[in-house]
């Protein structure tokens, strides 16, 4: 029972190789690959320590965006005002749900593919969050598409310029997203995967939380804050 | 042992880079680029001022922008001793192909700029737009060191024990990290102010810094790696067990 909590707890790594060593890939000696190894009690850092650079990198040139675009609209309230009205509330906030759920199932397929017994459920929720990601992307481009037919362009007004740029960004990492959950996919249907992959799979996941992160900032400050 | 001669092309590398970034700034006043809002006069005026550094800027450009080519060589090798036998060394090939591709951005905006300070009398509108050409191919054209650098994340990331190589896994998500910091720079094309302008915090600056940045960690790690190789005696040492 002690080993099954540290499993669920924390430690995937010792609880595969102390309970199940025939399903693990061995480490190889001096391998590179930096995934933490807690022991019991110890806090575990999803992911490897090189996706932080990546997530808090990315975080911090978004949140510099985020700065400019509020300066710039503090020094032009109407115009960002009127313009704000145009943009279509129901999708964004639809497509809020469809990337918290996203994630949501990404966290799950996460816990699953840490367990043995219900590492099959990972691929499928996997190809769900694939799913809810291309769902993103099609209403994305229903909004772009209303409001490019409505004749708003980047080259409209500064707050049209900050609207297609930072979502227009945001839909880039989306896309690149995708292409991290397809390599979650695979990861997601090995039998065994090693301690590594399942780093891998968390700092993948890392990535996509922080993708959903970004449009619960962006969603507010572009659609809802007056 | 092909170590020195890696480490030749490498510091061949470096030391034209230095030059093609300090004429860039200092000849060519491009790096930063002047304000996207100039009027067709002032541009002219500007290619008037500083014809005969433009001119020789252009000149020493010619001669130093080639130095991703040497680069995307050694960083093709070293990424070759984490292919060897795995069938076609793919990544390995892609990065030379960067290295060679992306310089082509790098001497065309040079030699734009010079063409504009070629005939400092004729039509200000006519030095408008092969000045405004030259700004552009330099700041939009960010995309092409993908081809470098994807190359390097894979390598990084790809679970290996290749021993004394400069791809540890967390320079992939740096890697990574700066690939995604260089797409701003197209975004110039659409707006003349404000950080997407391309003289501005995230179309330039961001790029041009990260590149910087990342050149230096990248050089730094393969010259130590290099080092290390060089003391192992037998070239089988370095195979995957």
């Amino acid at each position: 029972m002690r080993e099954w909590r540290r499993r669920t707890a924390r430690s995937p790594v010792s609880s595969f190789q102390t309970r199940t060593p025939r399903s693990v890939v061995p480490e190889h000696e001096g391998d590179n690959s930096h995934s933490t190894r807690p022991q019991d009690g110890q806090p575990h850092v999803p992911g490897e320590p090189g996706i932080w650079i990546l997530l808090f990198g990315d975080l911090a040139v978004f949140a510099t965006l985020f700065s400019i675009y509020s300066f710039h609209r503090a020094g032009e309230k109407e115009i960002f005002a009127q313009s704000q009205q145009h943009l279509n509330r129901a999708l964004g906030g639809t497509n809020t749900i469809v990337l918290l759920t996203s994630s949501l199932m990404l966290a799950f397929a996460a816990r699953a593919i840490r367990r043995n017994e219900l590492r099959k459920l990972a691929a499928p929720l996997v190809i769900g969050t694939i799913g809810l990601a291309l769902c993103f992307v099609g209403l994305k481009f229903v909004e772009y598409h209303s409001l490019l037919s409505k004749g708003f362009t980047p080259a409209t007004n500064q707050f049209f310029m900050y609207y297609f740029v930072l979502t227009g960004l945001h839909l880039g990492h989306v896309l690149i997203g995708l292409g991290v959950l397809l390599a979650l996919l695979r990861l997601a249907k090995k039998p065994a995967p090693s301690a590594t992959h399942i780093a891998f799979f968390e700092g993948g996941a890392c990535f996509w939380h922080m993708v959903d992160l970004l449009w619960l900032v962006i969603f507010p400050l572009l659609f809802l804050v007056r | 042992m092909s170590e020195s001669k890696q480490r030749i092309l490498i510091w061949w590398a470096i030391i034209t880079l230095i030059i093609y970034g300090l004429s860039l700034i200092f000849l060519l006043h491009m790096l930063p680029p002047p304000s996207a809002t100039w009027s067709a006069a002032r541009i002219a005026a500007f290619y008037t001022e500083h014809n005969a550094s433009i001119k020789l800027g252009a000149a020493i450009c010619s001669w130093t922008a080639g130095f991703l080519v040497p680069y995307g060589v050694v960083l093709g090798i070293q990424m070759y001793r984490h292919e060897k036998g795995k069938g076609m060394p793919v990544w390995s090939i892609l990065t030379v192909c960067g290295g060679a591709l992306s310089s082509i951005f790098l001497v065309f905006p040079p030699i734009f700029f010079g063409a504009a300070a070629f005939t400092p009398g004729r039509a200000p509108e006519i030095t408008a737009a092969v000045h405004e050409i030259g700004v552009l191919s330099l700041v939009t054209t960010d995309e092409w060191f993908i081809f470098l650098w994807i190359p390097v994340v894979v390598i990084c990331l790809t679970p290996n024990a290749v021993v004394h190589s400069p791809f540890p896994r967390w320079f992939g998500y740096f890697s990574a990290w700066a690939t995604l910091m260089f797409e701003a720079g197209a975004i110039a094309f659409m707006t003349r102010t404000g950080p997407f302008a391309w003289n501005g915090l995230l179309a330039m600056w961001l790029p041009f810094a990260v590149f910087g940045l990342w050149m230096i960690v990248m050089s730094t790690m393969i010259l130590k790696a290099l080092r290390l190789q060089s003391e192992v005696a037998d070239d089988t040492l370095t195979l995957v067990a």
